[in-house]
């Protein structure tokens, strides 16, 4: 979630209400304090409003005072589509985000930030194929970077097929959980997405373990370990890495591609005095 | 920049996640430029995971921004407080603290209100990390 930029159009897929409403939490949030307007469209048997503005705030004041100035919009997706005869038109749909991102602009806001329940395109009886079309089908609106946009599709009541399908069309897919890992083996090493802090730590140090602990080999021992997309690495599980890449045999290299945060801990707990370790920092936008 | 009380939050393990999420929020609010925000950030997380590990529970985290200075303490309810880190090389369970103070150059740790538990705090000066 955190690794989102203006102009993203992407995708969630869950099934844990809570974490899904932290990522919510999170997303608004940002967009906030960015001078956004966020428009969050919720399927009619969701939260209240009243409930969801409590559960963003945080006892704050900040959600609360965004949604009475107008920044926030809760909205439920039968009003806030147009559906003539009861029809699905994508050309109408895209037309009525059109219409808002120019009334945010108008309204002095830097963009458009909008989050949105899935679930109406079941109510419309589209079929899977349809969905995809239309997701495809709007990726024009992101193009000048003034309107964000999550789409998420809860997955105990879309198709398994669906949920792939929809990742699969947009060109980002926001994790379940604010403390998740994605863990994927690569053909010269692996990757590791999320966030590495308190609750992902064992995961995150038992995929370390996997790709770098080698207690049969003596030799020498190479592996890229793409660590561009973790938001986010606690010190304890920095030290990790850095132990366990130092533990390898003289002449092994492991290579880490990261974000400044990642190098900033690692730098931090001494990686340049580790031979095996090599940094390549990428710098985001 | 407004200066004040920037963020007020109980929480335990499981609220880390969106506390580091505020926590860069309220950086955002009050403009400090990016390399603040990583610096900050990742030093009050480091405190913060740190009190939920030694008091086993929930622990409080204040930010505020006084005179040119960002400031975040937490205090966790653990039955004392850590002795200073002697300077060396990251050992044991310290790796976090040190981290904090690294980054930082000014962690402060010292027995919470009315001598219960512990408050660890980190603090930044904005003028010097702008230089």
């Amino acid at each position: 979630m955190d690794r989102l930029q203006r102009g993203d159009h992407s995708c969630t897929a869950f099934t844990d209400d809570e974490a899904h409403w932290q990522v919510l939490t999170a997303y608004t949030r940002t967009g906030l304090a960015e001078g956004e307007k966020v428009l969050i469209i919720l399927d009619p048997h969701d939260l209240s409003d009243d409930e969801v503005v409590a559960r963003m705030d945080c006892g704050t004041g900040r959600v609360e005072a965004a949604w009475d100035s107008g920044q926030l919009v809760l909205t439920r997706s039968p009003s806030f589509f147009d559906f003539p005869d009861g029809r699905f038109d994508k050309q109408r749909q895209a037309k009525t985000f059109e219409k808002e991102i120019e009334r945010a602009r108008e309204e002095g806001w830097s963009g458009l930030r909008n989050a949105g329940d899935m679930g109406w395109v079941l109510e419309q009886g589209l079929s899977d194929d349809e969905v995809v079309d239309y997701e495809s089908s709007v990726e024009s609106l992101f193009a000048d970077g003034r309107f964000t946009a999550i789409c998420w599709y809860d997955q105990r009541r879309f198709s398994d097929y669906l949920v792939a399908a929809a990742c699969e069309v947009h060109p980002l897919r926001v994790l379940e959980r604010l403390d998740a890992i994605d863990v994927v083996r690569t053909t010269k090493g692996g990757r590791i997405a999320g966030a590495a802090e308190l609750p992902t730590r064992e995961k995150f140090t038992e995929a370390l373990r996997a790709a770098l602990e080698r207690p049969e080999s003596r030799g020498p021992f190479h592996f890229e370990l793409d660590l561009t997309d973790l938001t986010f690495m606690e010190a304890h599980c920095a030290w990790q890495l850095i132990n366990l890449a130092g533990s390898l045999p003289e002449g092994s290299k492991v290579t880490v591609s990261c974000g400044p945060l990642v190098e900033l801990v690692l730098r931090g707990l001494g990686v340049d005095t580790v031979s095996q370790l090599e940094l390549k920092v990428e710098e985001f936008e | 920049m407004s200066e004040g009380h920037l963020l007020h939050l109980d929480f335990g393990r499981a609220d880390l996640p969106l506390m580091r999420l505020l926590v860069a929020e309220c950086l955002l609010r009050v403009g400090v430029n990016e390399r603040v925000r990583r610096t900050f950030l990742q030093a009050a997380l480091e405190i913060a995971c740190n009190a939920v590990i030694q008091s086993g529970g929930s622990a409080n985290l204040v930010v505020r921004l006084a005179d040119g200075t960002l400031r975040c303490e937490v205090t966790d309810q653990s039955t004392g407080p850590h002795r200073l880190l002697s300077q060396g090389p990251p050992t044991g369970g310290n790796h976090g603290l040190r981290l904090a103070e690294a980054l930082t150059g000014r962690l402060e740790l010292c027995p919470g209100p009315g001598g219960r538990g512990t408050t660890a705090a980190v603090a930044v000066r904005l003028a010097d990390l702008s230089k």
